[in-house]
């Protein structure tokens, strides 16, 4: 194994690395999200889309400015889908003879980019669509990883009767996190998609369609290490034909495309006459530039089709464009992670990583499909139904690439209300059944469910103190009532915050949320002490009664 | 005995008692004369424990050597132990110190969470104090498949229920809640708390906690019931925060509904005084013979150390 084959495992596991340690909930890695800090696609369409620079992404102008001596070493030895489409091309990739030629695509790769900066101008992000470390970051955080956990808890369920003869603790007691998530029927076929253009040529992505690897090649158009072949060459066509970027110009084999290349230095390794080098020398034979840019004509069309699809996003139903308030059709149940900006702005800076639901420790986030509109896809939601979000947790801000959850103190993140509870009375185990429930009460970590008697009923009933209300999910998650729970979070009175202090918006705005207070108990007797009951049923603390066997003896119209 | 001959012995006995459905017999009293139904020792947390156990003949008339034990406290909220939601670190420490003692092959301390699990085990500070015990001891079980599923004979409404595999394992159950009320079923003690070893507790609230705690119960018997209430969590609970009763008192008995009964009739309740006949689970757990409520008629040895 070469030098770059080490240093492309190496890059490839310590993104692995530090993804699964994301998915763990034990410690936390700061550097969860580095890989999709060095994206240049990312960095330049955020800014441009979000009107931001971030900090958080200057890694990838690092890279950029050393792309100008080194040429496009990041595509061949750092980025994780560049070493995971080698691994496919050794899979599915056909003979030299057999690709198909289609040279011609040079260019797209530029075009892909305008097209998202043309987008960009406009505030719309569509970058999630084609950024590799975006699409790497899911193919393996939501694909990869809850197969191998569920493969995992397969294999240890199926050998849990050698546990229990081996009888250690930590064997019988393992539990691993099922994951689950939505839209990876994506990510499959898009991968599907991916690894068969293996069949055309290898990297088909890198040379054709990356927008990353166009704002590469556009910094290393004449990089200051580069392709040096000596007057050794008799012109044998090995390189030609092992060039996996089709770099080197197929009808004189001296001269290099450096736009492609990615400095992978298969050629140097394998030149039988050893007449390539790279070095900072110039070439001896030089004609120019290969120049792959695309015409004007196409640059200018590319730009169109990107703003176009901008004023059609923008222009869509559910696009939130605008003030928020009337005329808005926002999706009904649609809750963000705490502490994510407003919408607009989220939707400019979220690239849809998946790093946040990777992160997650309830996997209650989950991207969704169109339910935002195209603007909207693959964006994270939290699903009560699936988990709760814990107040104590804000993994999902940690690991965001983009900032688009902001980074708040611990003090902060339990104002970050995200919703409001509702109950469906009608659902309801108490209110609708009379039946002893009171589940969201016991484990609202609020105490934002108030329990009342009702007249007709005899168990006591929740209801929501809307002002104590987080939006946490809890409640939702754990209504014994089957499907759809009687109590919803929906997106009332979320705070999305571009900046200022959470707690001191939401107690101006008279919320009152808590993990120390709740409400003094409205039940007759807590205030006077032992008292005898006065009466029945509405005078006894919630959950006591009378004391006796309800028996009604007599049939309907007749009296006991 | 494991639990499984125990799960074959109740089916027969289900059997025996429909067949005397009459049921004038009532569970027997205490199985030697000179120890107590219900030990109620007050004192603090950890010595208070001991004593109780002690005063019922000792941990040794529960646990025999080599035997696997499995000891359910609450710790199913991130909350403090001041804030009385979940048994008290040190009464969990005693309890597992003791069955080493009677040299308990295994002891695990079990609890399927309500909360985030990690901050559970962090802020109950059960995980820290049983930590010097035994390390690897406090666990929370939170994924299905550490669940096994097993029919409860005896039933009158819920049929079947999940396990914790190691529940059905294990010779001896130990129920260690905290003595706090409940919005729905008035208190949760050691019949409710049963609750935490089984994986769909929802099924319960939808067809009425009453019968089926009682059901579960019969699948679950505790063997020792150790009542904490150190503290007690007077108000709002099960969750709270509420009101917290500083009682330093801790209730042990081999009958898990004499405990409940004595646990509700000794604290008060939003204020105010109960009956255990008040509270229908219990109730339902005396109406059904699964132990008495009738704590006047039982003998209750109270000692102040």
């Amino acid at each position: 194994m070469g030098f770059r084959r080490w240093v492309q495992t190496f890059c490839l596991t310590i993104f692995l690395g530090l993804l699964f340690i994301a998915s763990g909930d034990l410690i936390l890695s700061p550097a969860a999200d580095f890989f999709l800090r060095l994206d240049p696609s990312i960095a330049l369409i955020t800014t441009i889309s979000s009107r931001h620079f971030l900090g958080g992404l200057i890694p990838a102008v690092v890279i950029i400015l050393l792309t100008i001596f080194l040429g496009r070493f990041f595509c061949g030895h750092i980025c994780p889908l560049g070493t995971t489409l080698d691994v496919a091309d050794k899979v599915f990739a056909v003979p030299y003879k057999k690709r198909k030629n289609v040279g011609y695509l040079r260019s797209l790769k530029y075009l892909v980019l305008i097209a998202l900066t043309g987008a960009s101008l406009f505030g719309v992000s569509y970058i999630f669509l084609v950024s590799p470390l975006s699409l790497i970051t899911r193919f393996y955080g939501l694909m990869i990883l809850p197969a191998v956990n569920y493969l995992t808890g397969g294999a240890h369920q199926i050998l849990f009767p050698l546990w229990e003869q081996l009888d250690i603790n930590a064997l019988l007691f393992f539990q691993i996190k099922s994951l689950r998530y939505q839209t990876q029927f994506f990510v499959l076929l898009f991968f599907t998609g991916l690894f068969s253009l293996s069949r055309i040529t290898p990297r088909f992505w890198c040379r054709y369609l990356c927008p990353a690897g166009a704002l590469f090649a556009l910094f290393s158009r004449k990089p200051l290490v580069h392709r040096v072949v000596s007057d050794k060459c008799n012109e044998c066509g090995k390189c030609v034909r092992a060039c996996s970027m089709g770099a080197i110009d197929e009808a004189d084999f001296l001269q290099t495309c450096f736009e492609d290349c990615v400095v992978c230095l298969t050629c140097e390794k394998i030149c039988p006459e050893s007449a390539i080098t790279f070095s900072r020398e110039p070439a001896p034979v030089q004609n120019g530039i290969i120049s792959t840019l695309p015409t004007r004509r196409q640059f200018i069309v590319a730009g169109v089709a990107g703003t176009s699809t901008a004023m059609v996003s923008l222009t869509g139903l559910n696009s939130s464009v605008g003030k928020a308030g009337q005329g808005q059709v926002v999706p009904p149940m649609l809750i963000r992670p705490p502490a994510t900006l407003p919408e607009l702005d989220f939707l400019a800076r979220c690239v849809r990583c998946g790093e946040c639901m990777v992160a997650c420790p309830t996997n209650t986030l989950q991207p969704i499909w169109f339910d935002a509109g195209l603007m909207g896809l693959f964006s994270p939601a939290i699903t009560p139904r699936r988990g709760f979000c814990n107040p104590d947790c804000h993994r999902c801000a940690e690991v965001c690439p983009t900032e688009s959850i902001r980074v708040i103190s611990k003090e902060e993140r339990v104002w970050a209300k995200t919703g409001t509870a509702m109950i469906h009375r009608q659902k309801c185990l108490a209110w609708e059944h009379d039946k002893k429930c009171m589940v969201c009460d016991e484990v609202c970590p609020f105490g934002a469910i108030e329990f009342t008697q009702e007249s007709g009923l005899s168990v006591t009933v929740p209801k929501v103190k809307e002002e104590k209300c987080s939006g946490c999910g809890y409640c939702e998650y754990h209504c014994p009532v089957q499907n759809q729970s009687a109590i919803v979070v929906t997106p009332m009175n979320a705070l999305r915050l571009t900046h200022g202090s959470f707690k001191v918006t939401a107690e101006q705005a008279g919320l009152k949320i808590s993990r120390k207070e709740k409400s003094p108990p409205t039940y007759p007797g807590s205030e006077k002490s032992d008292s005898p009951a006065p009466g029945f049923d509405s005078n006894f603390a919630p959950g006591f009664d009378a004391g006796e066997d309800e028996k009604s003896s007599s049939a309907p119209g007749f009296s006991k | 005995m494991d639990r499984r001959d125990f799960l074959k012995t109740q089916a027969k006995g289900a059997l025996l008692l429909s067949m005397g459905a009459s049921g004038l017999f009532l569970p027997e009293p205490g199985i030697a004369a000179t120890e107590p139904d219900i030990a109620k020792v007050k004192g603090a947390p950890a010595a208070a424990t001991r004593a109780a156990v002690e005063l019922l003949g000792g941990i040794q008339k529960f646990v025999k050597p080599g035997d696997r034990v499995v000891i359910k406290p609450n710790m199913s909220f991130n909350r403090s132990p001041e804030q009385a939601s979940n048994t008290h670190p040190e009464v969990v420490r005693e309890l597992a110190v003791m069955c080493k003692e009677a040299q308990a092959a295994k002891v695990f301390i079990l609890d399927h969470t309500l909360a985030s699990p990690k901050m559970c085990l962090l802020r109950s500070g059960i995980e820290e104090a049983c930590k010097s015990v035994d390390p690897n001891m406090v666990y929370t079980i939170n994924e299905s498949n550490l669940y096994q599923d097993v029919p409860i004979p005896r039933a009158v409404n819920l049929n079947q229920t999940q396990l914790i595999k190691e529940v059905l394992k294990a010779d001896v159950l130990i129920a260690a809640p905290v003595a706090k009320s409940h919005s729905a079923t008035g208190v949760s003690l050691s019949m409710k708390g049963m609750m935490g070893l089984i994986w769909d507790r929802w099924i319960m609230h939808r067809q009425g906690l009453d019968e089926t705690i009682v059901d579960l119960c019969t699948v679950l018997k505790a063997d020792l019931t150790v009542i904490d209430g150190s503290r007690v969590l007077s108000t709002n609970g099960p969750h709270g925060p509420g009101k917290v009763l500083r009682e330093n008192t801790i209730i042990a008995s081999r009958d898990m509904v004499a405990a409940d009964a004595c646990a509700v009739e000794s604290f008060t309740w939003y204020g105010r005084k109960y009956k255990a006949k008040q509270v229908g689970h219990i109730r339902e757990a005396h109406r059904r013979k699964f132990g008495r409520m009738d704590i006047d008629n039982l003998t209750i040895k109270t000692v102040t150390i």
